[in-house]
């Protein structure tokens, strides 16, 4: 590929005069310092050769990244590219989170479909294959540029020049750093773009794992997430939202509490208050409509919330309130399973003849709750909105979508909006839809020309989610007389929102000759969004746990089973999976009363179709007591992401996807009362800790295909443990677990 | 207060049935307003009326959080069935709008509504039988003239037929409920009179903090018995023995900390939860320094109850911790769980979070309240319309039976502490009869 | 109300409401951010600090309390990141978004001081913190290892 154009224009191109471009940010320099750490100008003596990437005099690199780091490594692998084409010192390149509002005025140079398409700010994908092959690129024509450069202020061909840990080299003795060329090289308009390397020829991809790049200030505490960021003249806001979601403020009385302490204003906000633009966001501005909301602002951030917790506050709870409990939601959805879905999803060859002249069918109904990411730093922002310009920092999942929303909310036209991505700490998808920058933004606009740091409590931010939507799911199979299914039906509902991924697109969907899958939406009023593994984080529970019951039923070692059915598929991997974890896991093995294993398999992203997507097979071993309390013994798993760059971030994200997994399957469920979530912190929204982990999780790596695709990590894990678990569960009970949290299921036995 | 026992209910009917004394049914008590004309306008500063009302903390039961005060609608369970505090708003039609003075002295201190009916003893008229006449005046003013009408029809008892009759109720009020203004004692001081007005009367302390015989009547009314305010249970909490005992009791404090803890909510000793949060955010808060010295000079009068074995601290607990030695049961949870706030020392921190060493409720022989706190947390305290930050959360989602057990047991028996053991069977019951408490503030709101 | 505060070995006095909690006089009122916020009930642990030595959640530490200890936090933890424990949470690749590292920290680094060689059960009641990116195995991974090099 030859996509980067170094064309004049982009280098002559300054990214100096265009805020948003930021260093990784930290407060080293002091401690209470209102230091911006995302506008650091660039040093004298530095070079922009792409608007993807500068050289400064002293020999650093900076790159820009494209997709923003939620704990996943981003920032370390574009600085890897960095270094396989273009060799610096490790320690001096500098990824820097690129401008928005560059972007935008530059033609989307950051967000183009030829550099990763609309999704290039998304955290999913962020280091896949178009991005890879961009930073290689960019990284190998600067390479070029500097040699050219050197070559001719040393009057050698640059063919003899060698560039190794930042310095370029002639075999005549002479040598000189970046630093030295970089005017020159910067100037230079290459006859021809460089291919980069084949890959049997990388040196650091494949063969490094560094750690993340951002480790030296996470472990003193110098990193800048959201939460931390501090402005001169910055006031605080606490936030509440209507209870009921989609209910609206109907008072509050700002005269009980002007008197506190600290407290500047209290504002009201409401959907539809803002001045919408023509912006074509990457997801539809709805996504991120405010709720009805109270703020109150104040100097301190303590002060604001305890004058919001005094605060008199009335709401019109709406519609929403018809649902009074979690149970009549969970009957609800059941209840849509019931008749034929209202969309066909998939449906192959003649299943309902193949039902009716089976002699075995299979059927499972299982269910999922609403879900909150619940990421560690709580939603919060920064926002100063004056008439004429926006300045936002914010912990965003998808900076681009803040951005824009931002501007969609004040009405400042897009070129004087600046979005500031801050480090974020953690987000499974709940800093996506943008409907927390919006608030900030909403509540900032309010109170115009104070930076305000909009901070959620825990509880709000528990109540207020874009949940992981309530799903349930029906599942038949017609047994063959050999025991395996012959056709399979399937039908889900759940809440606006909801996902068919992992069920209209897995393996045994689109290896079966006769298939139908329905969907039937129910109109709850409970907003959602993603969840690591949207959608297949219930259709991998719902599908996998129902072909163990059909291994039951068939009498079938629930392994041989799969394996039988997947060795057919024409995707490799998820045979090699299955035999990796079969062989790592001690499957087979005998296991004493109230112990067992169980495994699940399931891919996503390969989109019904074989080398595509990530697979993940897991087993797990646990042991209930005879009271019916679970421990996780051990888990195996192995993947197929086709190939692998750094093998200890892969390790990494699939333990801590796997962890993340577990949890939602044993732990996490929210319950509703009168329309509203019921639970607010993590003393009644419960988290495994250390004392929870089983003594073993093991990474296995023979799974993978070697299939030419570096497929994503974070997610695919996610969908396989619970099953495992459950499966598991069954195998050391007799107890069929057909709906999460298992911590509220009878798990006991005698 | 929502304290009916169903085998107190049958006794009295018993009795009923057995003396058949009909002819009491529905008469109307005489009350020193009978005759008065109708109070067309308030006869005291508001102030003065609303703190009667304060002082008698009407609006803890007459009203539902978030929804206008002294509305009703209250539930409070009971093994008969439900009932619903009702609405005592100046409204004509469902509220206590058509009410004479003296209408409402006999409902007040007689436990007879307008129309005749008894009242069930969850309202404390044993208690307000002692106000005087011109409190009974101001608390009349109150709700007439500075209480917002509301239109919110009374909701219908879930007690079954017969036993929802309320005739029997009159023999239960010859029986129990005393009509008689207290009076003062000429030897004791004009505090400790005070004290023991606020106390007995519009208080109701006893109403909660001493026991129920078998007709649910409390066992004593005044400081006469020594089981007066010596502790209770109701509703899965134990209301805390008020007496001179040195471990469970009032022994250890000083009128300081007492008035500390009704004026603040919390001191040194211990902190306000519970159903006594309720009355401490609704209540005791309101009340004048003077009053609440009064309160103080007369519980500290109040002897020892029975047994009174001394408690000190002793430093074992905290050394075994120091040393990393967890063999006593439940010492690792309570590192984990508990110490953040409560300390290795059990001491607690500050005035905010409370010592569990030598706490009163926490030796308690009774351990409802301790099983309660632990599953349920503690609810908010609000001073001054503020709520404060400071809160026990559940445990109920986070820790099993036995694991809530072990925890009891070890802090009830760690520091110099010594009650008996909990099991986790005791935390079954009580984990299914509460239901969790959420930390969605309550402000009830008067006027 | 002004309170007097030894924070990291300097004398510090900061005017606020004394019920504050700590956690916020840290990170509102003097700019010491490496201290997080992450449930306010010290149920999750990103808010540990020291306070003589022990490790503390910060949330529900009143400030009022806080006159007269000693109060070590991240910025505290060592001067240049020396501390074992640091150094091998970068060697071990422990953090993932790193926002409960902080903490996670402060709970390894208390546990150690008192407990120089902790079982695996040790860690378990130390260090309760949550981390929602699931570092746990590497963390504990991290901390033995410290305690073999603190040994030696």
């Amino acid at each position: 590929m030859n996509e980067i154009k170094t064309t004049r224009r982009n280098f002559i191109i300054s990214s100096l005069a265009l805020g948003g471009a930021l260093v990784i940010g930290t407060r080293a320099q002091a401690a209470t310092v209102d230091v911006s750490p995302w506008d650091l100008p660039n040093t004298t003596g530095s070079a922009e050769f792409t608007p993807w990437l500068t050289i400064n005099a002293d020999g650093s690199v900076i790159v820009r990244a494209t997709a923003v780091d939620i704990g996943n490594g981003t920032l370390t692998q574009i600085a890897a590219y960095i270094k396989e084409e273009l060799d610096p010192v490790w320690d001096q390149i500098k990824p820097q989170y690129a401008s928005t509002n560059r972007d935008y005025l530059e033609e989307n140079v950051y967000s183009g479909p030829k550099v990763g398409g609309a999704l290039a700010y998304f955290s999913g994908r962020s280091t896949g294959p178009a991005r890879m092959d961009t930073y290689l690129q960019v990284a190998a024509s600067a390479r070029e540029r500097l040699r050219a450069a050197a070559a001719a202020a040393w009057s050698v061909p640059a063919s003899e020049i060698t560039i190794t840990e930042g310095m370029l080299k002639h075999a005549s003795g002479k040598s000189g750093g970046f630093g030295e060329f970089v005017t020159a090289a910067a100037a230079i308009q290459l006859a021809e773009e460089p291919k980069p390397k084949d890959r049997s020829q990388w040196v650091f991809l494949g063969k490094k794992h560094p750690g993340k790049v951002q480790l030296p200030e996470i472990v003193n505490g110098s990193l800048i997430y959201g939460v931390d960021v501090i402005q001169p003249n910055m006031v605080y806001a606490a936030l509440r939202q209507s209870p009921v979601m989609g209910g609206t403020l109907k008072s509050f009385d700002a005269d009980a509490v002007k008197s506190m302490p600290g407290v500047l204003a209290v504002v009201a906000v409401k959907p539809g208050d803002n001045v919408p633009t023509d912006l074509k966001p990457p997801f539809p501005f709805g996504v991120s409509t405010a709720q009805h909301a109270v703020a109150v602002i104040a100097e301190h951030y303590w002060q604001a919330r305890t004058a919001l917790d005094a605060l008199p506050v009335e709401w019109d709870d709406g519609p929403g309130a018809q649902w009074k409990t979690t149970q009549q939601m969970n009957d609800a959805a059941i209840a849509a399973l019931d008749k034929p879905g209202e969309k066909v999803e998939v449906s192959t060859g003649d299943f309902e003849g193949v039902f009716k002249a089976a002699k075995k069918t299979v059927e499972g109904t299982y269910l999922t709750p609403y879900c909150e990411q619940a990421p560690m730093e709580p939603l919060n922002g920064t926002a100063m909105v004056t008439p004429e310009r926006v300045d936002f920092w914010h912990p965003s999942q998808h900076s681009q979508m803040a951005y824009m929303v931002a501007a969609d909310e004040t009405g400042v036209k897009p070129e004087n909006v600046f979005f500031h991505q801050t480090f974020v700490g953690g987000g499974f998808g709940r800093r996506v839809f943008s409907d927390d920058a919006r608030m900030v933004v909403a509540v900032a606009k309010h109170f115009p020309g104070r930076p305000v740091h909009v901070i959620w409590s825990r509880e709000e931010a528990t109540r207020q989610g874009r949940y992981r939507p309530l799903m349930a799911g029906r599942l038949w199979a017609a047994l063959g007389d050999d025991g395996y299914p012959t056709a399979l039906q399937g039908r889900v509902s759940g809440g606006p929102g909801f996902f068919v991924s992992g069920i209209n697109d897995t393996a045994i969907t689109s290896m079966l000759p006769n298939v139908q899958i329905e969907s039937q939406t129910v109109p709850f009023h409970i907003l959602t969004g993603p969840y690591r593994g949207p959608g297949y984080n219930s259709n991998a529970f719902f599908v996998e746990t129902f072909l163990d019951e059909c291994a039951v039923a068939a009498g079938i070692d629930p392994m041989e089973y799969r394996l039988n059915i997947f060795g057919k598929w024409a995707d490799i991997g998820w045979a090699k999976c299955l035999n990796e974890v079969k062989a790592k896991s001690g499957w087979g093995e005998a296991l004493p009363k109230g112990q067992g294993r169980g495994v699940a398999i399931a891919n996503w992203g390969m989109g019904g179709k074989a080398d595509a997507g990530t697979t993940v097979a897991t087993v797990a071993k646990v042991e209930v007591s005879k009271e019916g309390v679970l421990k996780i013994l051990q888990i195996d798993l192995a993947f197929d992401t086709g190939r692998i760059v750094n093998e200890d971030a892969v390790r990494t994200e699939l333990e801590g996807g796997t962890m993340f997994g577990l949890n939602m399957a044993v732990n996490e469920g929210l319950n509703i009362k009168d329309g509203q979530i019921v639970e607010g912190n993590f003393d009644e929204y419960p988290m495994l800790r250390m004392a929870d982990m089983p003594a073993q999780i093991n990474v296995h790596f023979g799974g993978l295909s070697d299939n030419p695709r570096f497929n994503e990590i974070g997610e695919p894990p996610a969908g396989v443990i619970g099953p495992a678990v459950g499966n598991a569960i069954f195998a050391a009970t007799g107890k069929r677990i057909r709906q999460m949290p298992f911590r509220t299921q009878d798990m006991s036995w005698s | 207060m929502k304290i009916l026992r169903i085998i107190g209910i049958i006794i009295v009917v018993g009795i009923v049935l057995f003396v058949g004394l009909a002819f009491l049914l529905n008469q109307r008590p005489s009350s020193p307003f009978d005759g008065v004309a109708a109070v067309t306008a308030p006869q005291y500063p508001v102030e003065e009326a609303s703190y009667v009302a304060r002082l008698a903390d009407c609006v803890a039961c007459h009203s539902l959080p978030g929804e206008a005060p002294f509305a009703g609608g209250l539930p409070m369970g009971s093994p008969l069935g439900v009932m619903y505090a009702t609405n005592i708003t100046p409204d004509k039609a469902t509220g206590i709008g058509n009410y004479t003075l003296a209408d409402f002295d006999n409902a007040v201190r007689r436990g007879v509504a307008k129309d005749g009916h008894r009242l069930y003893p969850s309202m404390p008229y044993p208690s307000y039988s002692k106000m005087t006449d011109e409190d009974i005046k101001k608390l009349y003013d109150y709700f007439m003239f500075a209480v917002e009408p509301v239109a919110k029809p009374n909701q219908e008892t879930g007690i079954p037929f017969p036993l929802n009759m309320r005739w029997p109720l009159a023999f239960w009020n010859v029986v129990f409920a005393p009509t008689k203004v207290y009076e003062n004692k000429p030897e004791q001081s004009a505090e400790w009179n005070r004290g023991a007005y606020l106390v007995q009367g519009a208080g109701h302390c006893g109403s909660c903090h001493t026991e129920r015989g078998l007709a649910i009547q409390e066992v004593a009314l005044d400081e006469s018995s020594d089981a007066y305010l010596s502790g209770a249970l109701l509703d899965g909490w134990h209301a805390s023995n008020l007496r001179g005992n040195q471990a469970t009791g009032l022994g250890r404090w000083s009128e300081d900390d007492i008035v500390q803890l009704l004026k603040t909510g919390r001191n040194k000793h211990a902190t306000v939860f519970g159903t006594m949060l309720e009355a401490f955010n609704n209540s005791t808060q309101f009340m004048t320094d003077e009053d609440l010295k009064s309160i103080a000079v007369y519980l500290k009068s109040l002897p020892p109850r029975g047994a009174d074995p001394q408690w000190t601290y002793d430093d074992a607990t905290k050394v075994a911790f120091a040393g990393n030695d967890m063999t006593a049961p439940g010492s690792s949870l309570y590192l984990t769980q508990c110490s953040n706030c409560h300390g290795r020392d059990g001491l607690g921190r500050g005035a905010l979070q409370p010592p569990l060493a030598g706490n009163p409720t926490v030796i308690g022989q009774n351990a409802e309240s301790i099983i309660n706190i632990l599953l349920n947390g503690a609810g908010r305290m609000v001073v001054d319309g503020v709520p404060d930050s400071y809160r026990m959360t559940p445990f109920r989602v986070l820790l099993r039976d036995d694991q809530i057990a072990e925890i009891a047991t070890f802090i009830r028996s760690s520091w110099g502490n010594d009650a008996p053991a909990v099991t986790a069977a005791e935390v079954a019951k009580l984990r299914e009869d509460t239901d969790p408490t959420s930390d969605h503030v309550i402000v009830l709101n008067m006027r | 109300m002004a309170v007097n505060l030894m924070i990291n070995g300097k004398a510090t006095e900061v005017d606020a409401d004394p019920q504050t909690p700590l956690l916020w006089v840290l990170r509102d009122h003097l700019g010491m951010t490496g201290t997080k916020f992450g449930c306010g009930i010290a149920q999750c642990g990103a808010c540990t600090v020291h306070i003589d030595g022990v490790a503390t959640r910060s949330c529900q530490f009143p400030l009022e309390a806080a006159e007269g200890v000693k109060i070590t936090t991240i910025e505290g933890l060592s001067p240049d990141s020396s501390h074992p424990l640091q150094k091998l949470w970068v060697e071990f690749n422990v953090p993932q978004c790193g926002y409960c590292q902080s903490g996670m920290l402060m709970a390894a680094a208390a546990l150690l001081e008192e407990i120089p060689n902790p079982t695996d059960e040790d860690i378990d009641q130390y260090v309760s913190n949550i981390c929602r990116c699931g570092t746990y195995t590497r963390v504990r991974a991290a901390i033995h290892k410290a305690a073999d090099m603190m040994k030696a």
